[in-house]
């Protein structure tokens, strides 16, 4: 880099050099013009000759090592921010300036920044306005949902008729969908604070998928799909994760499988979610017996807005859901895969840590 | 003596509808008309348990839970929209007995409430109120011994009869699709599939068939299962 910069330098001053080279052998040749008029030219006047070239040259030098010393610190930072990847006050973070172009730079730069900085602060004023709002919002949204529950609920619990009760039963399923996407965006906004909302603790997974499984009971039944687990190989599942988010991962999974599950119409599936044991890490396999995921769409099913093949197919699909646990996953340090043909279903693989491997610390 | 539950959510159906709910299960309910007198309303009609929101016009209900709490050592149910640790956090800080998110079933209420109750005044305290001995004619369902009596007899039950029993009982008369016994016999420890359903039907009407009562739970094709109570004798 040293050398490079140099080379800069002098190619910015070469007109300068070239000039100063040039009135001097301008002034030599005509001296030489001089002494060859006046005959023969006295070594006085040669060495004095001389002396001026030596002085005009070791002034050049002078004024052009002083030149680099005033410019070098600005040029090399400016070089290294350029080549690097710095942040956007590291980026304005430039010496004053060794020259009146330089500090020109400097001063457009800082003015720049102040400019950049007074916009991301309006932005994320207007971003944390917008999610308190949502906030605010959503949660009002579950009033009027928990009437619509509780309603149907009690309606449905008075009911003689058949007919009655199945369309309360309706309602419900559809409150819950309602419920489920509410979630969802609280979740969406929470994962952005997910630095101060996570805590890597000893959690029972067995517990904790149990939990998961019971909260969706509804519409385990209504789906007609039955959750069967193993864990088979010793009683204790403890695994290393912040359990709120594990379950939310966990659910959205399940969610997934309940939701294309029941619109694949097969009678009588199974969800079969087993517990393995493979050294120190614990693997939670949860696999559907639903419509499956088209090969093509598969290596895409992590990314956002995604629905692909299934979400033509099958109504409710968001592309957010797994989205949003392939991040949560990622920041706890789980390890996430899936497989799946079609017609043959979706496994869905997490992979734990059931302790510290050595010297790792959360 | 019923106990009385006091109701503190300003969302008039939901506040209705529990109250209707809690009435039909044996309790007294008593809703607060105005939020900005909960404490005068609480001392005035001493409830046995209260289901309080946690949005509220005046003053919220953690705040509220916190002057209650000057008075007495009543349970209190939480009732809230935010299904945050934090705000469940502060709900027990300030008093709070137990959490129930919106949107919420009824039967998930009910259970809170029962559980609450219990552990405030008692296992035995509620006998007079969620009966322990269910009768539909003259089968009887107890359901602290786990057995059915039929003129004199008894025959033990497990878990899963007794629960199909209790619900074909408490709903007699009507059908009950199979979603509505897969949801009622489906608990946390096990998770009940149609199959199983299916075999716990039929090891009941065995059981009942023994007093000559096999078609007593009927299946309706395609709909479920219905429990006769005019072939029980004749009703109490």
């Amino acid at each position: 880099m040293t050398a490079r910069l140099l080379l800069r330098f002098l190619r910015a001053r070469l007109p300068l050099i070239l000039l100063v080279l040039l009135t001097t052998g301008l002034t030599l040749a005509l001296a030489g013009l001089l002494i060859s008029y006046a005959g023969a030219a006295p070594a006085v006047l040669l060495g004095d000759l001389g002396w001026a070239l030596l002085l005009s040259l070791t002034l050049l030098l002078l004024y052009l090592g002083g030149d680099l010393l005033r410019w070098w610190p600005f040029a090399r930072q400016a070089e290294l921010l350029l080549t690097g990847a710095p942040d956007l006050a590291a980026l304005a973070n430039l010496p004053e300036g060794g020259n009146l172009d330089q500090a020109t730079a400097h001063d457009l730069v800082r003015r720049l920044y102040a400019l950049a900085v007074a916009e991301v602060e309006r932005h994320q004023a207007a971003h944390a306005r917008h999610l308190a709002f949502m906030n605010l919002w959503v949660h009002q949204m579950k009033t009027p949902l928990a009437a619509v529950t509780v309603i149907a609920d009690q309606t449905a619990d008075a009911a003689e008729d058949g007919a009655v009760r199945t369309a309360m039963a309706d309602i419900d399923e559809e409150a819950a969908k309602l419920a489920d996407g509410l979630e969802l965006v609280l979740d969406m906004a929470r994962l952005t604070d997910f630095a101060v909302d996570y805590a890597i603790r000893q959690v029972d997974l067995l517990g904790a998928v149990r939990a998961v499984i019971a909260a969706r009971k509804k519409q385990f039944i209504r789906a007609g799909i039955f959750p069967e687990i193993t864990a088979a190989g010793g009683a204790d599942w403890t695994i290393l994760t912040d359990d709120k988010w594990n379950r939310f991962a966990i659910d959205q999974i399940i969610a997934n499988a309940l939701k294309y599950g029941a619109q694949a119409g097969r009678p009588d599936q199974r969800l079969r979610i087993s517990l393995v044991r493979d050294g120190e890490a614990v693997i939670l396999a949860i696999a559907d017996e639903g419509p499956g995921i088209p090969p093509e769409d598969l290596p895409r099913v992590f990314e956002p807005f995604f629905t692909g093949e299934n979400g033509r197919r099958f109504a409710g699909a968001t592309g957010i859901g797994l989205y949003l646990v392939r991040m949560a996953v990622d920041r706890m340090g789980h390890e996430i895969a899936i497989t799946s043909a079609p017609s043959a279903g979706t496994t869905v693989r997490l992979t734990y840590l059931s302790k510290l491997k050595d010297g790792a610390r959360y | 003596m019923s106990y009385t539950i006091l109701i503190v959510e300003d969302d008039a159906k939901i506040a209705a509808t529990v109250a209707t709910c809690l009435e039909r299960y044996g309790y007294t309910a008593v809703r607060v008309a105005d939020f900005r007198r909960v404490e005068s309303e609480y001392l005035r009609c001493r409830p046995d348990l209260v289901i309080m929101d946690v949005n509220l016009p005046y003053a919220d209900g953690f705040q509220l839970t916190r002057s209650l709490r000057r008075h007495s050592a009543v349970p209190i149910l939480f009732l809230s929209a935010r299904a945050g640790e934090m705000e469940q956090v502060l709900g027990i800080e300030s008093g709070g007995d137990d959490y129930i998110t919106k949107p919420f079933h009824l039967d998930v209420l009910l259970a809170k409430v029962r559980a609450l109750l219990r552990r405030a005044y008692g296992e035995y305290a509620q006998a007079g109120i969620n009966r322990t001995v269910v009768q539909v004619g003259e089968l009887e369902l107890d359901l602290s011994a786990a057995e059915m009596r039929y003129q004199g007899a008894a025959q033990p039950l497990t878990r899963t009869e007794l629960k199909l029993l209790h619900l074909l009982m408490a709903r007699a008369g009507r059908v009950l699709t199979r979603e509505e016994c897969l949801d009622a016999l489906w608990d946390d420890a096990g998770f009940v599939d149609d199959n199983t359903l299916s075999v716990n039907v039929t090891r009941l009407r065995t059981k009942l068939d023994a007093w000559g009562l096999k078609e007593a739970v009927e299946t309706r094709r395609g709909q479920g299962y219905k429990l006769a109570a005019d072939r029980l004798g004749a009703l109490s």
